[in-house]
């Protein structure tokens, strides 16, 4: 099913929202696997977002200007003995894109499916 | 990715999940620009880095394996649609510079299908030929050559393959013509490079 341009789908929404919540917490900008475990924190707590459907939200929310994403100093990831991580945060477009939106999203409602169809 | 032929920090024993993983990422990449398919896998490979370390972290790595394959397996949808659009995109890309080299390789692909032309014609009008065993094996490679060096104006890959097979072949039946078929590669193989390097940068820019 096609979206509407610029529309956000539950998913997004509460990639949005998880965003939110870690900068509230004290943590301005999240990787991949944070982002997945805060979903889950706020959702129904038991299933990780799927890989493909993850990046895949965040490609788009990238791309809509609602994130921006860097990558890490290849140094500090080499000192830890691990791969680089991209590190996403929320823009002032994506706050106002979550403000409009679904005011209790449910990231695992919206499924793996809703993403990936969208 | 990993490049030190060490033990997987990220296997658990007895399970494949991250080779496998591993094998989708590099299959569903495969043919995108390096820059899009790099950076695929460098968010997947810190992923699987992460959800290993944090199931250390939280003595749960006993469903770890589990885990990593229902994430997989639920977003094979969404990987599929990612490659999808990820081809659009590229397909769709302005390239700028284009235009006016594609007339400069436009021009060479057309020198060398006269030159095609010239030799069909040359080699039809002489009886010999015509009455020659290796007629059929010439004529078929020189008509794939051609054909090859129309393809290869939209699709720069299979016309490099059509064309050098079709050289090949009308090389093998008439080998004493060696120089005339050597443009022929040279120009598609040209063509295929720089068609692959524009889209490249066309990727990297954007």
């Amino acid at each position: 099913m096609r979206r509407k341009a610029g529309s956000l789908v539950p998913l997004e929404v509460a990639i949005l929202e998880a965003l939110i919540q870690l900068r509230r917490h004290g943590t301005p900008e999240a990787h991949g696997f944070l982002i997945a475990s805060e979903l889950r924190a706020i959702g129904d707590g038991r299933r990780l977002t799927a890989y493909g459907t993850l990046y895949k939200a965040l490609d788009r929310l990238s791309e809509s200007g609602a994130i921006e994403g860097r990558w890490e100093d290849p140094e500090i990831a080499a000192a830890d003995g691990r791969p680089r991580r991209r590190y996403h945060r929320i823009t002032l477009a994506g706050e106002a894109a979550r403000a409009a939106a679904d005011p209790n999203p449910r990231p695992h409602a919206a499924t793996d499916r809703g993403a990936a169809t969208s | 990715m990993r490049t030190i032929d060490a033990p997987d920090p990220l296997a658990v024993p007895g399970d494949r999940s991250v080779s496998v993983i591993r094998a989708w990422v590099a299959l569903y990449t495969r043919g995108l620009p390096e820059p899009f398919a790099e950076e695929r896998r460098a968010v997947i490979e810190a992923e699987l880095w992460d959800e290993a370390e944090a199931a250390r972290w939280l003595d749960e790595t006993s469903g770890l394996a589990r885990q990593r394959w229902s994430r997989w397996v639920r977003g094979l949808p969404a990987d599929i649609s990612w490659r999808i659009e990820s081809q659009s995109k590229i397909a769709n890309l302005p390239r700028r510079s284009d235009v006016r080299i594609s007339k400069i390789r436009l021009a060479a692909i057309g020198v060398v299908v006269l030159l095609y032309a010239v030799m069909i014609v040359g080699l039809m009008a002489s009886p010999s030929f015509r009455e020659w065993e290796g007629m059929p094996v010439a004529t078929l490679g020189l008509g794939m050559s051609i054909v090859g060096l129309l393809l290869a104006i939209p699709r720069p890959q299979g016309g490099f393959i059509v064309g050098v097979l079709g050289t090949g072949l009308a090389f093998l039946a008439m080998p004493w013509l060696f120089p005339f078929f050597l443009p022929l590669p040279l120009v598609l193989g040209y063509h295929l490079v720089r068609s692959q390097e524009m889209t490249q940068s066309s990727a990297t820019e954007t």
